[in-house]
């Protein structure tokens, strides 16, 4: 007998030692039930068209307009509940959630808060290893804006805060494509709850988000060993820093992280101008030597960082080559082109986004 | 209904949500038991999961597989909450009565493994999904569901009999 074999019944049998009682009667305490027919998923959204083809310009991460208040037109999503007929907002705060679980790839949305609230940080959670790029962005009433593409699951610390800002997210490739979209209205929850709500893309949209050219193909092969020694140079955990960016580097352990991230995995702390982004990111994503984030600013330049482990050398971007630092890359790109981003080894391994 | 009953039986396509309520209730409930490593919260998960789907009952393409998916995610948020604050529910929660002594030494190991591996096992051998359904759940590739499955059942062989 195998252990696979028998795990099936041990876990039967545990199942039927665990005495549950008849399902709760459906009513105000537990579940606001509506007897609506089941119907097939609705469909595709304006809303997500607009905002996945504003999103997709030439290069990683489109912002908007910093001349454009009113997010309910142009690039920015509506900040109204009602404007998205179908859709029902879920209450959270301060930390607003939504999922591209299940349906993807989604374009969900952390709606504004009632009342208006500061968005002082967002970011993606559960959203471990590279399956494709990550799209994040906080479109505000008023101010720059701040967006976020990459493969690193991030939580990003704002330096100013945005008001009632709406915060999107999304995954640009199909497949096995999951991240939890999340946004910090303030630290005290004095601004009451917020809202969430998703749209689901379309073809089209699909299309667009597949056009972004830094997309990390979720198979993409783990040519490399996923050891960073930056990760060992304590007590002074800094790796890098070139005047534009800070990258600090530890390595994923503690009850808190160690559990959470495939080993051996990193955790890191990014200082860039307006804001500061902090994650993990475990062994898998590490070991195809493509974990990356691009940030901006309002309508600032890309800041392009990315974690390597020890065995990639040089990294390609947009035909510049670059060495890494303590396992750690910068690249700044001042221009709208379509990026791809191409690794290798000294042993002549090479890995490349799409 | 029968608990070997296999995974398309335990979450079967539903009809009206409070159809679908009933039918995938005890289910649910346990499979939070599994994951959270505790089976007092295991019915608040549950009800959260369904809180969670029913307003997207309707629009939803797979609900059963929305729910599981709810469940581990909501079951992981409470391993993390449990672990930043100390209070390891996971490790402390009572163990299970009437069992044989194999399974009780499989639920106090499955208790210890780290929430991925747990739920890897989990959905694999309890609920009979395929790696890549794994995958899709736990938001990584069936390469590392491969990979978790590996670890888990090495630490599950050296502490089962």
């Amino acid at each position: 007998m195998t252990l696979q074999h028998d795990l099936p019944g041990l876990l039967d049998e545990l199942a039927a030692d665990h005495h549950v009682g008849h399902a709760p009667p459906l009513d105000a305490r537990t579940l606001p039930v509506e007897l609506e027919p089941r119907r097939r998923p609705s469909a595709p959204r304006l809303l997500a068209a607009a905002a996945c083809a504003a999103l997709a310009v030439g290069g990683l991460v489109f912002v908007g307009s910093r001349d454009d208040p009113d997010p309910t037109t142009g690039n920015a999503p509506a900040t109204d509940p009602s404007d998205v007929a179908g859709e029902e907002a879920v209450p959270y705060g301060p930390l607003d959630y939504a999922t591209t679980e299940q349906e993807l790839p989604m374009w969900p949305e952390a709606n504004v808060s009632d009342p208006p609230a500061t968005t002082s940080a967002y970011g993606m959670d559960l959203c471990d290893s590279g399956y494709g790029t990550k799209i994040l962005r906080v479109d505000p009433t008023s101010g720059p804006s701040h967006a976020y593409s990459g493969t690193l699951c991030v939580f990003i610390d704002l330096a100013e805060p945005r008001v009632d800002a709406v915060t999107s997210c999304a995954t640009s490739t199909e497949g096995f494509n999951y991240a939890r979209c999340q946004r910090r209205t303030d630290n005290t929850d004095t601004a009451g709850a917020g809202s969430s709500r998703q749209a689901i893309a379309d073809a089209d949209d699909i299309a667009t988000m597949r056009s972004f050219p830094s997309a990390t193909a979720w198979d993409q092969a783990e040519l490399f060993d996923a050891d960073v020694a930056a990760t060992s140079t304590q007590p002074s955990p800094e790796a890098f820093s070139d005047g534009a960016v800070t990258v600090a580097l530890d390595a994923a352990t503690g009850d808190g992280v160690a559990a959470t991230v495939e080993q051996p995995g990193v955790c890191f702390q990014i200082q860039l101008p307006g804001a500061t982004a902090t994650g993990c990111v475990g062994r898998a994503l590490l070991a195809t030597g493509l974990a990356y984030g691009a940030f901006q600013d309002g309508d600032g330049p890309i800041e392009l960082v990315g974690i390597v482990p020890d065995e990639v050398t040089a990294i390609d971007v947009d035909g510049t080559t670059i060495t890494p630092t303590n396992n750690v890359w910068h690249y700044t790109a001042e221009s709208d082109r379509p990026l791809t981003i191409t690794v290798g080894s000294a042993d002549g391994r090479t890995a490349s986004t799409a | 209904m029968p608990d070997d009953a296999p995974v398309t039986e335990r979450f079967p396509d539903p009809g009206s949500f409070v159809d679908f309520y009933q039918h995938q209730y005890e289910a649910t409930v346990r499979l939070a038991g599994f994951l959270s490593g505790t089976r007092d919260i295991a019915e608040d998960l549950a009800q959260e999961a369904f809180l969670r789907l029913e307003p997207r009952f309707a629009d939803v393409e797979n609900p059963a597989a929305y729910l599981r998916s709810t469940v581990v995610n909501l079951c992981r948020n409470q391993h993390r909450s449990a672990s930043r604050d100390a209070r390891r529910l996971i490790k402390l929660g009572p163990p299970p009565s009437g069992v044989s002594d194999r399974a009780a030494e499989l639920d106090a190991t499955l208790r210890r493994l780290p929430y991925d591996e747990r739920a890897v096992v989990v959905l694999r051998y309890w609920l009979g999904l395929t790696e890549a359904e794994i995958a899709t759940h736990l938001g990584c590739r069936p390469g590392t569901v491969k990979s978790r499955s590996a670890r888990a059942l090495n630490k599950i062989r050296q502490e089962l009999p």
